[in-house]
């Protein structure tokens, strides 16, 4: 037992450390929505309201009674993943979000997928046949970095895939009118596609996700080649790699060799992107009339909807720990010196 | 080149002796503790060359960082004139005036100079932030200093990464030896030179002691360049201190195993040259 | 290569030897002692020039000009020269990781084991050179920081040959111990950084050994390590070149411990070979730099000196006064 927990110590007491930072986060959100200047009942109701409809909404908001009563209620609702009901509509929040969030998480991770696999066949190829057609383009692209914006791609895409040519299904949801809709499972609407098993549906929802993803891999992608391939470039003129080519290594080993070293600013990289990724989808959603976190944000958005706009402080910042947790636990399989604990050795 | 004797007037730093009292440094912690230096005494009166010797891992940097005021030992405390340096560094003042009258020069010359600045930039730093000068006269001094050590004043106007090894760790002899320091504290700063300017480099930090009769701790694992600029050896080993004497005790009669190995491995060494 | 100038003594490129797998036939080790005296020198280097492209893309001053190296099976010689004298790049364009790009080469011949080789190569990730295996500085430096010594040991033995994974692991254990470290399984699992630097300049000996290298070059082996670790790794190395009848090209800037391990010194000064001696006669140096070189080593007899002679007093400019 105790060389095991030796060896795997690094990645457990990473772990372990996710929920205090999601308790420091939440503190600090609780904290925030106390000090804001002026009354938020007042800010959210307007002033022409009785006692007891103030009371209410006071209620309503966790803000009644003393600090130390608005925290155990707090607290207790969060473990029982309670955000509260919206003030507008009356729906849980919780739900709302349960149904919505998914969808966005999922474009944009299959956004951030297909654009990591798209900059790992480039590097390489720029890698190995620098002087090549392909290395060229896709170093002139790379060189572009932030310049093409994801809804412009999209626009454009939908204009010539779509409306000239048609080749690709309309921009209005996930599926074509025609396609059953699978039952929600996981909420995740590919994966709920595929778990129905009818080659149709999925089919189809991947023919409808060719635009959005391939407007946020162009728009993303750029950024991410530009940065692997000049750490690729580093660790390609290091002593290690010249050591291990003169031993006669196998080309894939060096290969591999490079990469594990190169990968890292990478992984963090994507870890930022996939922030951006999510604001990306957002847009996406609407141009491509998918359901998700989109015009329910909106909606809260310009409603002053306070416990909505809460529970989407904890929920963004329980997503954000989670990708940097993912962020921290790959970077440190890859190298094994950000191990805490490891030596390290410069 | 002889070493610089600045014509420009600075007020003459005070210091008659730095010793190491009981000093001790451990890294790491539980199952992992290891410790650098252990209950070291050393006294470094001013006026004496002291050299010292061992090998990587011997404690010998960590000693010179502590003397330097750079790190703080665990037990017991570098004794400056009587006084504990814990203390001397609480007061501004103090650790301003303790600053200047002792300079550490490190081995690696690139790192130790901002890389985006001239070396101009930092030869003068010291002399107007510990000694109070203005810019003009910092920059004379400047100039004064490098030419002294057989540098053209020109030089001060370029980057570090546009001089050689040997000019840029002149430089740093300059950036300490421009404020008159009574002690320098010299960590391997000619161990990654080529031998052609070792030499020179060395006869530069010998002539500066021997001129204005400041004190020299010199650190190294090479026993030949040590043994040239010091009249003292002392050699480390472990954290601890296993002999001393001077240059010619140990050299001729080494009494710890370990330094008669030492000396055997450079025993052998140059018996070919030519001269 | 279209870059390359055209007179007759440019390195062109000859049709790269793709087919020629490295080491898969006659593994050395498996070499009967009398192949290593076959009559072909190990490296024939004749009238060998390199100069570094600027970052405008012009030419700058020959690094390397007009060296002749020859080095026969079994001999170890030394390259000694100060920073700048060109020491190195001669052995990166021996070693076959001098690139087109930033570099152009002009030779009359480069041979190893009497085969002509390119002297740059065209691709950006080089491959490796028949017969040639080359160590850089100290092992901190040569090994892979994040994968294991296991791992890394293995990549090389296996590239040899084809061996199933338990032959495999034996023949790993078998080159830790040539090189004295008994407990293989702890430094098999150990990545280079939890190693001690003794054991790591073994570790990495132990890899290059495994590649069957005919020639082994170290590249300042001893710069960053202190004396007595310094000693321990040129014993190492010349005991177990000798051992596997393997030739040695040492690069360095210490004459005077190179010496005592290798049997020629070739001396580098300002891009050119000035002078090739015999390890054991350093005292009959000719050549003016070399002279002085020697004068300049600080030796326990320094201690005695009011100051040490530096190379101007033999009316020598010093490669570092740039």
């Amino acid at each position: 037992m105790r060389p095991w927990l030796h060896h795997n110590g690094w990645w457990l007491r990473r772990l372990l450390l996710l929920p205090v930072h999601l308790l420091v986060f939440a503190l600090v959100a609780f904290a925030l929505v106390r000090t804001i200047p002026g009354d938020p009942v007042l800010v959210v109701t307007g002033n022409q309201i009785s006692d007891d409809q103030y009371a209410d909404v006071q209620r309503r908001l966790g803000l009644d009674g003393s600090l130390a009563h608005q925290a155990g209620e707090y607290f207790g609702r969060l473990l029982r993943l309670d955000l509260g009901d919206s003030l507008i509509t009356g729906r849980s929040v919780t739900e709302e979000f349960g149904s919505r969030l998914p969808q966005t998480l999922e474009l944009a991770a299959l956004g951030l997928s297909v654009s990591l696999v798209v900059v790992l066949a480039l590097s390489a190829v720029v890698l190995l046949r620098p002087r090549g057609v392909i290395s060229r383009l896709a170093m002139a692209y790379a060189r572009s970095a932030g310049a093409i914006p994801e809804f412009a791609v999209a626009v454009a895409g939908i204009f010539v895939f779509y409306a000239s040519l048609h080749w690709l299904p309309s921009p209005l949801g996930r599926l074509g009118p025609d396609d059953p809709v699978p039952t929600p499972v996981t909420r995740f609407p590919l994966l709920d596609a595929v778990l129905t098993g009818n080659p149709q549906v999925v089919g189809s929802m991947l023919l409808h996700l060719v635009l959005p993803v391939f407007a946020m891999v162009v728009a993303n992608s750029a950024v991410l080649l530009r940065l692997l391939c000049s750490q690729l470039e580093v660790e390609l003129a290091r002593p290690a790699t010249r050591f291990r080519i003169s031993t006669g290594a196998p080309r894939w080993v060096v290969l591999a060799s490079i990469y594990r070293r190169a990968l890292p600013a990478t992984v963090t990289m994507s870890g930022t992107l996939f922030g951006y990724m999510v604001g990306g989808a957002v847009v996406l959603e609407g141009l491509f009339g998918f359901g998700g976190m989109g015009q329910y944000l909106t909606d809260a958005v310009t409603s002053a909807d306070l416990t909505a706009l809460q529970g989407l402080l904890v929920v963004i910042a329980a997503v954000s720990l989670v990708v940097f947790l993912l962020v921290d636990l790959i970077n440190m399989a890859l190298d094994p010196r950000r191990r805490p604990g490891s030596g390290g050795a410069a | 080149m002889s070493a610089p004797v600045s014509t420009t007037t600075i007020r003459a730093g005070r210091l008659t002796s730095v010793a190491a009292e009981g000093l001790s440094r451990h890294f790491g912690r539980g199952a992992e503790r290891f410790t650098a230096v252990a209950e070291l005494d050393l006294e470094i009166p001013v006026g004496r060359r002291i050299g010292i010797v061992g090998e990587s891992g011997s404690g010998k940097s960590t000693l010179a960082r502590m003397i330097a005021g750079l790190d703080e030992p665990d037990e017991g405390d570098v004794v400056v004139d009587g006084r504990p340096l814990r203390q001397v560094l609480r007061s501004r003042s103090q650790r301003v005036e303790y600053r200047r009258v002792v300079q550490l020069v490190a081995q690696d010359s690139m790192s130790s100079f901002d890389p985006l600045r001239t070396v101009r930039d930092a030869v003068r730093t010291p002399a107007e932030q510990l000694c109070g000068l203005g810019r003009a006269a910092a920059d004379a001094l400047a100039d004064e200093t490098v030419s002294a050590l057989g540098l053209s004043p020109d030089l001060l106007d370029r980057r570090p990464h546009e001089l050689s090894g040997g000019q840029r760790q002149r430089c740093s002899l300059a950036r300490a030896m421009v404020v008159q320091p009574r002690l320098i504290v010299c960590d391997e700063v000619v161990s990654a030179l080529d031998v052609s300017v070792q030499g020179q480099v060395l006869n530069l930090i010998k002539d500066y002691c021997e001129r204005t009769g400041a004190a020299l701790a010199f650190v190294s694992h090479g026993l030949p360049a040590t043994a040239f600029v010091a009249e003292e050896l002392v050699v480390m080993r472990h954290g601890r201190i296993v002999e001393r004497g001077t240059c010619d005790e140990v050299l001729t009669a080494p009494a710890h195993p370990y330094t008669r190995q030492l000396v055997a491995a450079f025993r052998g060494r140059g018996a070919g040259s030519a001269a | 290569m279209s870059t390359e100038t055209t007179t007759s003594r440019v390195a062109s490129s000859h049709p790269a030897r793709r087919s020629a797998r490295r080491r898969s036939a006659a593994a050395p080790k498996a070499a009967a002692p009398g192949s290593a005296t076959s009559a072909d020198p190990v490296l024939v280097a004749d009238r060998l020039s390199v100069r570094y492209r600027l970052p405008g893309g012009h030419l700058g001053p020959a690094v390397v000009s007009d060296v002749s190296l020859t080095i026969t099976a079994g001999e170890r010689v030394a390259v000694v020269g100060e920073s700048g004298s060109g020491k190195s790049t001669l052995a990166l364009a021996v070693a076959g990781f001098l690139g087109t790009q930033q570099s152009e080469v002009t030779l009359d011949r480069l041979a190893v084991m009497g085969r002509d080789v390119p002297a740059v190569v065209g691709d950006r990730l080089p491959r490796a050179r028949d017969g040639v295996t080359m160590m850089f500085q100290d092992a901190m430096t040569s090994l892979d920081p994040v994968w294991t010594v296991g791992s890394q040991l293995r990549a090389v033995v296996g590239a040899r040959e084809e061996v199933d994974r338990r032959d495999r692991q034996e023949r790993c254990r078998h080159w830790l111990r040539r090189v004295g470290l008994a407990d293989t399984e702890r430094v098999m699992a150990a990545r280079p950084g939890e190693l001690s630097g003794g054991m790591r300049q073994r570790v990495m000996m132990a890899i290059a050994l495994a590649s069957g290298p005919r020639l082994l070059i170290a590249d300042e082996p001893t710069s960053a390590l202190d004396a007595g670790l310094a000693r321990e790794v040129m014993e190492l190395l010349l005991e177990l070149t000798e051992q596997s009848r393997a030739s040695a090209l040492v690069v360095t800037h210490d004459i005077t411990l190179v010496s005592e391990y290798v049997d020629r010194i070739a001396v580098m000064y300002r891009g050119e070979i000035v002078e090739v001696l015999s390890a054991r006669r350093l005292a009959a140096a000719q050549h003016p730099y070399t002279r002085a070189l020697l004068a300049c080593v600080p030796t326990l007899a320094s201690a005695g000196l009011d100051r040490l002679p530096t190379l101007a007093d033999f009316d020598v400019i010093s490669p570092d006064a740039a």
